[in-house]
């Protein structure tokens, strides 16, 4: 796995994990983009053919089985992921502290970051808890037609769609982060360079990949 | 051209929505509630003997099909000289809570200033079914999957059931002269029968103007303000939450859309000054 003399290739994610990320990817957007057509009074009309709500509903089960789908296809790497998640380095306060230099694509001063940045973290934890929001919000929506009456309706309405706002902001930045530093290869090919590990995850490259690389060598 | 300006309005609209709910609350308060050609019903349910006609006119006149209703009477006996006779349909809404609800238009404020249902517009999304304070609209949860064939029952405002109705309990008209009418009929009734509690019910915000024996808790109708309290606890998520996320959205991607290119080139600057460094 060697190129440019010293680069060497580490496998991140493997390939049921990247094809759960992107399971959820695709329901992701289908969801966003069939939702959008109901707030949005230009494009409201396509709403008429009800296509969009049935679209909603059938990427809403599979948003819904997401995590079930992990779990089910690579229990191992959903344990890890729960786990890294949430376990807290107090590096991740000066990577939080350094965010508006981050955001413009200086990574000096940060600490030294784990096989999961203090950015995945919060990323990860945000999804859950809008998972729940949007997953009742949404439910209610669906088979509460009928029951809910005009309070309980305009509180999941609104619940809904601010779930929605702040899971389309994380998603941005998310997304923003991948393409500024160059991450998309962990969720295609699931190999990232050693350059990047250690620009981007210097921890998990001095505590676990070097050490590993330097025993490979020297046989 | 068309679309620029809509877009325009519409980010004013969102900026407009941030500056806050008072503002637009008061906008609504100022608006003169009902329109010049307004037009209303009136039910008298003491005139009303619970026939059944305008039910079965609905049906016939609307095409519903079988077991499908928009109207619904009921009777119950009490201790009155008359009989309490109930019309359970669309209330007529002055600040119709089910309009501001539906995404498509489906339902509609007409040019006579009542409601209107298109159901070749309708998502079948069942906003209107729990918007309304009256519980008006029904349909079926499983009507999503039947795509063009979705059916949500509500009155279209057609008249049919008041042409019908034999016994002149039910009119539709101006709605200054259904209010006339009302007022001249319940001085009549108050004169004809001992009931104290007879009123006017609907004035101050529906255009189904009742005529009620009794007070509106014996017709199981909830006190006045309901319709209007359903559509501002919806003004809020329609015209505050709605247009102010997505302006807020359009803003975030489009000022991170602009700083991308910075942040790659100074990401490409620090890469390359680490490679000569011998950092990484
Ligand atoms: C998790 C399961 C979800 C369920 C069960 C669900 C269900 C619903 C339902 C029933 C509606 C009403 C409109 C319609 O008839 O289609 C709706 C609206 C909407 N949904 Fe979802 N949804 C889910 C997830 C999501 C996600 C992940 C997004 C965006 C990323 C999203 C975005 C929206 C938007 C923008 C609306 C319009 C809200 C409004 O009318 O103001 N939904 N959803
Ligand atoms: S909210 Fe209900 S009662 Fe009022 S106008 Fe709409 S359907 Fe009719
Ligand atoms: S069910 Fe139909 S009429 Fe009712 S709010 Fe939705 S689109 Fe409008």
């Amino acid at each position: 796995m060697e190129k440019d003399n010293q680069e060497i290739y580490i496998q991140r994610f493997n390939f049921r994990r990247r094809l759960v990320h992107w399971i959820h990817t695709a329901a992701f957007f289908v969801l966003l983009g069939t939702g959008i057509i109901y707030t949005t009074p230009a494009l409201s009309h396509l709403a008429e053919s009800g296509i969009p709500g049935t679209l909603h509903r059938i990427f809403a089960v599979v948003f819904i089985l997401v995590p079930f789908i992990y779990l089910i296809l690579d229990p191992k790497s959903f344990k890890e992921l729960v786990k890294e998640s949430l376990k807290i380095h107090r590096n991740d306060i000066g990577f939080h502290l350094r965010m508006p230099f981050y955001i413009l694509g200086r990574t000096e001063g940060i600490p030294p970051q784990g096989k999961m940045n203090a950015g995945h973290k919060l990323h990860h934890i945000l999804m859950g808890i809008l998972y729940l929001f949007l997953v009742i919000s949404g439910l209610a929506l669906w088979f509460g037609v009928g029951f809910m009456g005009p309070p309980m309706f305009s509180l999941m309405g609104k619940t809904h769609i601010i779930a929605v706002f702040v899971i389309v902001i994380t998603t941005l930045g998310h997304v923003y982060f991948t393409l500024v530093y160059g991450a998309l290869p962990s969720m295609i090919s699931g190999k990232v360079s050693s350059t990047y590990l250690k620009m981007e995850h210097r921890r998990w490259w001095d505590e676990e990949i070097a050490p590993t690389v330097k025993d490979k060598t020297s046989k | 051209m068309k679309r620029t300006i809509h877009r325009r309005s519409f980010l004013k609209q969102g900026i407009a929505a941030c500056g806050g709910l008072l503002l637009s609350k008061n906008v609504l308060a100022e608006q003169p509630l009902a329109l010049p050609g307004q037009s209303a019903f009136l039910f008298d349910s003491i005139r009303c003997t619970n026939c059944g006609i305008c039910e079965r006119t609905c049906r016939r006149v609307n095409g519903l099909p079988e077991k499908h209703n928009v109207i619904f009477m009921s009777q119950q006996a009490v201790d009155n000289p008359v009989h309490i006779i109930t019309r359970r349909t669309c209330m007529q809404c002055l600040q119709p809570a089910c309009v501001r609800a539906c995404p498509t238009e489906a339902t509609s404020l007409g040019p006579n200033g009542l409601i209107g249902y298109d159901d070749t517009k309708c998502a079948a999304c069942g906003y209107c079914v729990d918007a309304c304070p009256f519980q008006h609209p029904r349909m079926s949860r499983l009507a999503y999957f039947d795509l063009r064939n979705v059916w949500v029952n509500r009155c279209t405002s057609c008249g049919a059931c008041a042409q019908a109705c034999p016994e002149s309990a039910l009119f539709l008209g101006f709605r200054n002269e259904i209010i006339s009418l009302a007022r001249s009929r319940l001085e009549q009734v108050k004169s004809r029968y001992p009931l104290p509690d007879a009123q006017i019910y609907g004035e101050q915000d529906l255009n189904l103007i009742w005529i009620l024996a009794d007070h509106p808790e014996v017709y199981g109708l909830p006190p006045s303000r309901a319709a209007a309290m359903a559509d501002e606890s919806l003004l809020l998520w329609k015209s505050v939450v709605r247009p102010g996320i997505l302006a807020l959205s359009g803003l975030a991607t489009a000022v991170l859309g602009s700083v991308y290119f910075f942040a790659l080139r100074n990401h490409k600057k620090e890469l390359k000054r680490l490679k000569e460094e011998g950092k990484i």
